[in-house]
């Protein structure tokens, strides 16, 4: 078939919620070591459609893949009670999601599909090999149905003057199955004939199949229609390509001896009731419990994130504009009234739209924790290890933007509990420990945020050893003793402080907590992470719930314009000069309400020409972010604004030698580009 | 021209058959992801040819299959199958299927089998 | 159609967009260009290497803005009205080119473009895929990845 575009994406979508809910049901079904009825009825379903569908792409590989899979399923399916070897069918099958995925990646990124899903297969084969050994022999016999009536005489009463045709019917080529053509051929037959006979005789299996393609399906038949009737009848059939019908002598050779002896019908009803038995059996499975959650479904729909984005920019010029039309709104003296309260509604009509774009935007962290949950097993298979995941608050909602940027700093943190935190089992039970170790995933609201919480019940990080992992790199900034453990423990989010020694299958590209930290600050958030040696570690995620509109101080230094969040900003002033002083090190310090923070003069951070150079020309911001306080200083402010955040163009890179300190901007309703101070990557 | 009615529980394959059937003379009245919202629409709708896919959730093709034909014993239902599924399209036959056809398809194979019905 | 097309096969032509720089003439492939519009003030950005001009808002479009002059190793000007900048795009984003002026679209049969002569060194060498010679005037192809340092990404 021609794939077009939107079909390919179609494929791409559909296929990935069939795995995601796949991956559902067997994580369901490995608690209880075993899949139920109705889950290896889904599984196989599941099977079936990605089989169908990648077959339609004329994605080989995938449809052989599902199609081994599905196999496998259906001889399950036939005794569902039997005894498996359950373990390595989760394991297969969750091998085989990791391969569909994978491939679906690159799809999504247009790269040529080049995996290869024998190995997957001649495992499955094997496996399925082995169930049939294994599994008890009824399964085994039920599946030969009874079959091969060659000759039936139908019910009514022959009148003795018909005449013998012999037929003959070719199939389309590529029209598939063709032994279950024939079969449908010769139940039209059987409604017009008083005998009948045809060749092949058996109809079942590959080898009809063959020889009906290369020598056509032949049908004698004794019948009292008129030759036209019959081939008028039987020409209804779907894909075929010819057909002939010609009157023979009664008695000539070739007519098979069934017919002209005439056998009795019983093997044919024999075989139609099974037939009917095994078809209410199959109506049984399918119909058990219409769920309402199939029903509810229909009420969503599904839409591009790139329009909800679209939506949510415009959204946000219209707030943009709405601010600079209220507030340059110039009417010299006179009051209007009626201006205010137009200007009043308005106002609160965008703040209703953009409360339902927000909400349109948010979806529950369910999918993300659920990958975790395929991490952690994996994870802890690899390194033998017995971990439980635990989920908490998983329906939890954040924007879209927010899990595409929270996937990978969960991961990592993951990772690292896994594989340094949870001990193995012997250590943990000489220590008095369940042998079970324990992640706790928890997402939960509160008021303006979403906290994301990782929680393992390890061996907490060592103070010790991250002070001299520290020392070592030359990350300390003051004397060990003067610091707390938070402060230590921080450490592990500097640059630098991550080794790349430990690239394993897991922690892939070698990233460190910085990343994490870096990550997480993208979208406005941050992360801490607190620890009791010999109990675990807790990693907490903080993020804005709505992060793509922000209430934003704006100010310039030169002719740059920035905007820093206005929950960073304590207090802006007209520094009194006398107040600012420098340490031993050159860094200039300036003292607040008695306390003494570090100055950093954003024209050296960022490299700017043409700055207010003279403090007392300048103004100070005093900014704090969980992690520290300290102020900057600036040339002019220019009061505040709500903002849209953008994302930096990426090629922006290519064209600066350091973006720190800056995490997105925002474009104003004069056009002006305005950058977003990201407060935790400026020191 | 005919009217066609499309069962099956997969977006994909529906919109698949839609895509090819769009060049073709033949309307597409109706859409249905299992077989008790096919059996309801085929009511509704009257359509004069169905393509039913047969494994779904809630009620599989063949079920739906059957209640049609109660519905209306000369029904033009056409099956999607798949290679594996020889029983089940027997089955359907036995039943009063017109006939079937097997994935992977091509637009000639679908339009051919519609053609022939319609 | 221009005489390239009664020569050369028809399905050999590209078309290029001819822009100057320094009083030099180079071409870049019409299918990267999506528009070209008249030089504006550009928002410095922090740390910017001293090529990038700054950034230009395009309708709601954050657009990073080169100055070829600098990117090509020519003496900087103050560019004048007749200056432009070439919107291109570069894997799936926008970047604008300063260019001294515009020229118009040539049709160049491939076997018109010719291997650069490494001779003369220096960043234009490095910058150049193609050379072609049109009504004898020589026009220079943009290697446009190496000039925009696309693929050797971190």
């Amino acid at each position: 078939m021609n794939v077009d575009e939107s079909m390919l994406d179609v494929y791409i979508y559909e296929t990935q919620q069939l795995l995601e809910s796949l991956e559902n049901t067997l994580f369901a079904g490995e608690n209880d070591k075993k899949l139920n009825t109705e889950q290896i009825n889904e599984v196989f379903r599941i099977m079936h459609t990605i089989k169908g569908a990648s077959a339609m792409m004329e994605f080989e590989h995938m449809a052989k893949l599902a199609h081994s899979l599905e196999d496998m399923f259906a001889l399950i399916r036939e005794n569902d009670a039997g005894s498996y070897d359950w373990p390595a069918i989760f394991d297969n099958v969750f091998s085989a999601i990791s391969f569909f995925n994978g491939e679906l990646a690159k799809l999504l990124d247009k790269q040529t599909m080049d995996g290869d899903s024998s190995d997957l297969i001649a495992k499955l084969k094997l496996l399925v090999a082995r169930m049939k050994g294994e599994s008890a022999a009824p399964a085994a016999t039920a599946k030969k149905e009874p079959e091969a009536v060659t000759a039936e005489t139908p019910v009514f009463d022959h009148k003795g003057d018909e005449a013998y045709y012999k037929v003959k019917l070719f199939f389309e080529e590529n029209s598939q199955m063709e032994n279950i053509r024939a079969f449908g051929v010769v139940q039209a037959v059987r409604k017009i004939s008083v005998r009948f006979a045809h060749i092949p005789e058996d109809l079942n299996g590959d080898a009809a199949t063959e020889e009906i393609r290369n020598n056509g399906f032949l049908v004698f038949l004794q019948s009292g229609e008129n030759p036209d009737r019959i081939k008028a009848l039987l020409e209804t059939t779907l894909f075929l390509k010819s057909c002939s019908v010609l009157p023979i002598d009664g008695d000539d050779e070739e007519v098979p001896a069934a017919i002209r002896q005439g056998r009795d019908t019983a093997g044919a009803e024999a075989a139609h009731e099974t037939l009917q038995a095994k078809a209410d059996d199959h109506q049984a499975n399918g119909e058990g419990g219409v769920s309402l959650e199939s029903v509810a479904k229909q009420n969503f729909i599904s839409v591009n994130v790139n329009k909800l984005d679209n939506l949510l920019n415009i959204v946000g010029e219209i707030v943009t504009a709405q601010s600079m039309v209220i507030n340059n709104a110039d009417f010299g003296d006179r009051q209007h009234d009626s201006f205010d309260s137009a200007a009043q509604q308005l106002h609160s009509l965008i703040n209703e739209l953009q409360d339902i774009v927000m909400s349109i935007r948010m979806i529950p962290v369910s999918t993300l924790f659920q990958k975790m949950r395929r991490l952690v097993r994996d994870m802890s298979k690899k390194f033998g290890k017995q971990i439980e995941l635990e989920i908490i608050g998983e329906e939890t909602e954040v924007d879209k933007n927010v899990i595409d940027y929270l996937s990978d700093p969960l991961l990592h943190i993951i990772r690292n509990s896994v594989d340094h935190g949870i001990e193995d089992a012997a250590t943990r039970t000489s220590n008095g420990k369940p042998a079970y170790g324990k992640i706790t995933l928890e997402a939960r609201m509160t008021g303006s945020d979403v906290i994301v919480t990782i929680t393992d019940d390890g061996g907490g990080l060592s103070r010790d050893n991250i002070l001299k992992k520290a020392s070592e790199k030359g990350l300390l900034t003051k004397p060990e003793s003067e610091m707390s453990d938070k402060e230590v423990y921080g450490l592990i989010f500097l640059p630098g402080f991550s080794t790349k020694d430990q690239v394993t299958e897991f922690s892939g590209r070698g990233v460190g907590m910085d990343v994490v930290r870096k990550n997480i600050g993208v979208i406005g958030g941050s992360v801490t992470v607190d620890s009791t040696p010999g109990m675990g570690t807790t990693h907490t995620i903080r993020i804005p719930l709505t992060l793509t509109i922000v209430d934003g101080m704006k100010f310039n230094v030169g002719k740059m314009n920035f905007i820093v969040p206005t929950v960073s900003v304590r207090s802006a002033v007209k520094p009194d000069v006398k107040d600012i002083f420098t340490d031993p090190e050159g860094n200039e310090m300036i003292m607040l309400l008695g306390n003494v923070y570090s100055l950093i003069r954003l024209s050296r951070f960022f490299n700017i020409e043409d700055a207010v150079t003279d403090l007392a020309d300048g103004m100070v911001m005093h900014i704090a972010s969980e992690e520290r306080e300290f102020c900057i200083f600036f040339d002019h402010l220019d009061g505040e604004y709500q903002v849209v955040v953008k994302k930096l163009p990426n090629y922006l890179k290519h064209c600066s030698s350091s973006l720190d300190g800056v995490s997105g901007c925002a474009i104003l309703g004069d056009g002006s580009i305005n950058l977003i101070i990201d407060v935790n990557s400026v020191q | 021209m005919a009217k066609i009615m499309i069962v099956d529980d997969a977006a994909f394959m529906r919109i698949t058959i839609k895509n090819m059937l769009k060049k073709s003379v033949h309307e597409v009245v109706g859409e249905a992801e299992n077989g008790k919202l096919a059996v309801e629409r085929y009511r509704a709708l009257s359509p004069d040819i169905v393509t039913m896919d047969i494994t779904m959730p809630e009620m599989d093709g063949l079920q739906a299959l059957r209640e049609i034909i109660s519905i209306n014993p000369g029904a033009n239902v056409i099956m999607v199958s798949a290679m594996g599924q020889e029983a089940m399209v027997r089955e359907a036959i036995m039943s009063g299927a017109k006939g079937f056809i097997v994935k992977p398809f091509k637009e000639e194979g679908i339009l051919s089998a519609i053609d022939k019905l319609a | 159609m221009d005489e390239q097309n009664i020569t050369g096969l028809e399905d050999d032509i590209e078309e290029y967009l001819v822009f100057t720089v320094d009083k030099i003439d180079f071409g870049i492939d019409i299918g990267l260009v999506q528009e070209i519009i008249e030089i504006q003030p550009a928002s410095p950005i922090p740390n910017g290497l001293d090529f990038c001009s700054g950034i230009i808002n395009i309708r709601g479009m954050i657009v990073p803005v080169l100055d070829m002059r600098r990117k090509l190793g020519f003496q900087p000007v103050e560019y004048d009205d007749r200056a432009c900048i070439i919107v291109i795009l570069l894997e799936a984003e926008l970047v604008g080119a300063i260019v001294d002026s515009v020229q118009d679209v040539i049709h160049i049969s491939a076997r018109d473009l010719l291997d650069s002569p490494a001779i003369s060194g220096g960043e234009q060498a490095y910058y150049t895929s193609k050379i072609a010679s049109i009504d004898g005037k020589i026009r220079q192809i943009l290697n446009v990845n190496a000039v925009f340092d696309i693929g050797n990404d971190d």
